[in-house]
């Protein structure tokens, strides 16, 4: 999972410090670039796939990342794939399919690796995006943790209380507990809404 | 407006962990936020997958948008709100928001399915039936953790459900009970939908026009091609670059349109 840290915490390049903006938009026209690529040009995406594996090398991008997210996509790249084979072109059509989505992939990797958390909001301000809603994304990316945490402490808890589930509750359980959490992540929206109102936040 | 929009991060959470499984709780969030809260709640949870994720395409993230946080959550929301109109209570507040949770999943999944096949990637009778039956067995889950979830908050906290929000006035109650039933009747006889193309065409072929009707309902590029560029790939490219700023650009006035209408009834 995706943490509030620095993700190239460590590894010391700097290439998107001061332009995050600019990282995004080409790692946006970058996907498209591939996804334009009409389907007879196939072997264009071998040379942009060097391309990526130059730049990954060079800014120290664990392919191993790149691995684990190849796994998640694999399921529905090969539901997808299998319902191209009954279109007579298919082996071009599942050539194509399969590396654009794995080029996309690793594009937007890539990009996740270069940019910090705030720098990527400060992008998307940059960018002009509505603000309401880089705003809503900020607080998502900042709580998405927080919660997440919350969430671990209620299954530690319930368990520290010996808890044990029966079968036929196990459903009922989960409900609640959802519930709960939405409850609790609800009155801190308010508390905290309530703390920037009072230091000065303009709405709207 | 920023409260509730607020408010709706935080509600944002429980989705967000679900959305990765396919379960995405947009009535959840609509019964709490109302339509356009949830929309735009979802719609961010989408964003964060694609971008930070990478669990979602960023030239789908359209699609999804549209798909999931428009589609699923309003229209599974008018199936809630409508049901919600004949079944007073508690009791029908959950069995509303059951339905409502179902109808959203299948009408994304059905949606999702026409646009693959109108990219034509994929038959539509083929994608159709597939999705439509998958997901309509996700979205009994769907149902029951949304009818789960609410009942507790109803027990614990019932003053965080709304049921009059700023965004949906009364008048437009009406258009909604008739959007509602409209989506029903499209998510009930969807599964059926997959013969009626080939009763299209054989009526066509019998009286003759079948020629003429693909220039009808075509768009401006055919193929996605631009007739008079060349090279052939570059024609290809720019169609696709046109037509998506077009839709952008159509997105765009749409939204400043809603927005200048909205404002005199805004509430703040």
């Amino acid at each position: 999972m995706w943490t509030n840290q620095r993700p190239r915490a460590g590894t010391g390049h700097k290439v998107c410090d001061s332009r995050p903006a600019g990282c995004i938009l080409s790692a946006v026209g970058g996907v498209f670039a591939v996804n334009l690529l009409p389907n007879y040009l196939w072997p264009w995406q071998i040379a942009v796939a060097l391309l990526l594996v130059t730049l990954s090398l060079k800014w120290h991008y664990p392919f191993r990342k790149l691995g684990q997210r190849l796994l998640v996509l694999g399921p529905f790249l090969g539901l997808l794939a299998v319902g191209v084979l009954w279109q007579p072109d298919w082996p071009l059509r599942v050539v194509n399919l399969c590396g654009k989505a794995i080029l996309s992939l690793w594009i937007m990797s890539l990009l996740i690796h270069l940019v910090a958390v705030d720098e990527f909001v400060a992008g998307l301000r940059r960018l002009r995006v509505p603000r309401i809603w880089v705003e809503l994304l900020a607080f998502l990316l900042r709580y998405f943790t927080v919660l997440s945490e919350e969430w671990q402490r209620m299954q530690l808890a319930r368990q520290a209380r010996t808890f044990r589930r029966r079968k036929r509750m196990e459903f009922r359980i989960l409900t609640n507990a959802l519930g709960s959490l939405f409850i609790r992540a609800y009155e801190r929206a308010e508390r905290l809404h309530g703390a920037m109102l009072a230091r000065g936040y303009k709405t709207g | 407006m920023s409260a509730f929009v607020f408010a709706g991060q935080m509600v944002n959470f429980p989705i967000a962990a679900g959305t990765s499984g396919h379960l995405f709780g947009g009535v959840l969030a609509a019964v709490f936020l109302g339509p356009a809260g949830a929309a735009l709640a979802l719609a961010t949870v989408l964003v964060i997958q694609c971008f930070l994720f990478q669990d979602g395409g960023v030239t789908a993230l359209g699609a999804n948008i549209l798909n999931m946080s428009l589609l699923g959550t309003t229209g599974g929301y008018f199936i809630y709100r409508f049901l919600r109109s004949w079944l007073a209570g508690p009791r029908g507040l959950i069995l509303a928001s059951a339905a409502g949770g179902w109808f959203s999943v299948v009408l994304a999944a059905a949606a999702c399915s026409v646009e693959l096949a109108l990219s034509g990637t994929v038959r539509l009778d083929m994608i159709l039936p597939v999705m439509v039956v998958t997901h309509a067995v996700i979205g009994v889950a769907e149902a029951f953790i949304t009818a789960g979830v609410l009942a507790f908050v109803l027990k614990v906290r019932p003053d965080l459900l709304c049921e009059r929000h700023p965004y949906l006035p009364a008048q437009s109650a009406g258009v909604g009970f008739a959007f509602g039933l409209a989506i029903m009747a499209a998510g009930l006889l969807l599964p059926f939908a997959s013969s009626w193309p080939d009763g299209l065409e054989w009526v066509a072929g019998k009286l003759g026009f079948l020629p003429q009707q693909t220039a009808f309902w075509l768009a401006p590029f055919a193929e996605y091609r631009i007739p008079e560029v060349r090279p052939a790939w570059l024609a290809v490219s720019l169609a696709w670059i046109l037509g998506t700023i077009l839709v952008f650009g159509i997105t765009w006035g749409l939204a400043r349109w809603l927005r200048r209408s909205d404002s005199d009834s805004h509430v703040d």
